[in-house]
């Protein structure tokens, strides 16, 4: 999971690797996401997330679809 | 102990009694016990600042700092948990999803992981099987076997044939052309994600300098409170579908 500079940087970036493109994801998505998916692990009750809540994040910040399936 | 006590004591001053006292109690605090259980004779005030300070620092308090305290200590981890202890949930699948579903970790295992993460933002590095073994009071197999259950059920990552820990995601202790500077420390981090997710995890805000992965050219993001401020023109792109994001994590 990378940054780019664009979208010109990525189309660039994937071309030169032969890659196909996965999903781009705009920066404050990304942050959003980071908020909710690691705001608790350093609590001191943290205990592994169950797959569910785990997808719950992903569609709350509106990562869904096929690709955001986690199974 | 109700850890919402402790929410003033993050403020007591680390005198070196203070300290001496905390680096025999800190790692049953850390597991979540009653440092009242465990040194009944002591004084009150004592025993909070003992609480205080272990539950943030757990053995290691040479190289500590006031904003490691604040970090820790901070609202919602203070917040009551009624029913539960920490650690009681066994059993649990740890982010199973991909391919290891079958892996399960005990609360032992859950105790051995939280020594490493406090231990992580306490001395900016996980901390080595012998030195959690020492913590624990355990043999070095014991806590070896632990790691790796948590490495097979994605709680931690162990560098290849190793017990070593490359990532407590977000944190990440392998060379990476990225870094983060939040909560007075400048860390490692493996990708965009973990990234961002280093000041979520300590609640702080934080400035994430990395590079542009086609041009290598150096970006800056900043986050301010709950907000990304600078870089939000920026974009992560993620080439693995989420289901196969442990296959090879490293990659990912």
């Amino acid at each position: 999971m990378v940054f780019l500079r664009s979208e010109e940087h990525l189309e660039r970036w994937l071309g030169a690797n032969g890659w196909e493109a996965g999903a781009t994801v705009p920066a404050p998505t990304m942050n959003e996401l980071a908020r909710a998916w690691f705001w608790t692990r350093l609590e001191v009750g943290w205990s592994p997330r169950a797959v569910e809540d785990a997808q719950a994040i992903l569609d709350q910040v509106g990562l869904t679809g096929e690709f955001w399936a986690l199974r | 102990m109700r850890l919402r006590e402790l929410d003033d004591l993050a403020r007591l001053e680390l005198t070196p009694e203070v300290e001496e006292e905390v680096r025999h109690v800190g790692p049953l605090v850390e597991l979540g016990l009653d440092a009242g259980e465990h040194a009944p004779a002591l004084p009150e005030r004592t025993r909070l600042a003992r609480t205080a300070l272990g539950v943030a620092l757990g053995d290691q308090l040479e190289r500590a700092q006031g904003p490691v305290l604040r970090m820790l200590l901070h609202a919602s981890s203070l917040a009551p948990r009624p029913g539960r202890a920490i650690g009681d949930r066994p059993d649990s699948p740890a982010e199973s999803y991909g391919a290891c579903d079958h892996v399960r970790v005990d609360a032992f295992d859950l105790d051995v992981r939280r020594h490493v993460y406090f231990s992580v933002v306490a001395n900016g590095r996980p901390p080595s099987v012998t030195e959690t073994a020492t913590a624990f009071g355990r043999e070095e197999e014991e806590i070896a076997d632990a790691y790796l259950r948590l490495h097979d059920a994605h709680a931690l990552v162990l560098f290849p044939d190793t017990t070593d820990v490359w990532m407590a995601n977000p944190f990440c202790f392998g060379p990476t052309p990225h870094r983060v500077s939040a909560g007075g420390r400048s860390w490692t981090e493996t990708c965009a994600w973990d990234a961002l997710g280093i000041p979520a995890a300590l609640h702080v805000g934080g400035v994430v300098e990395t590079q542009c992965a086609c041009c290598g050219e150096a970006l800056e993001l900043e986050v301010v409170g709950d907000e990304l401020t600078r870089g939000r023109n920026f974009l992560a792109h993620v080439l693995v579908p989420a289901r196969s994001w442990w296959d090879d994590i490293g990659f990912t």
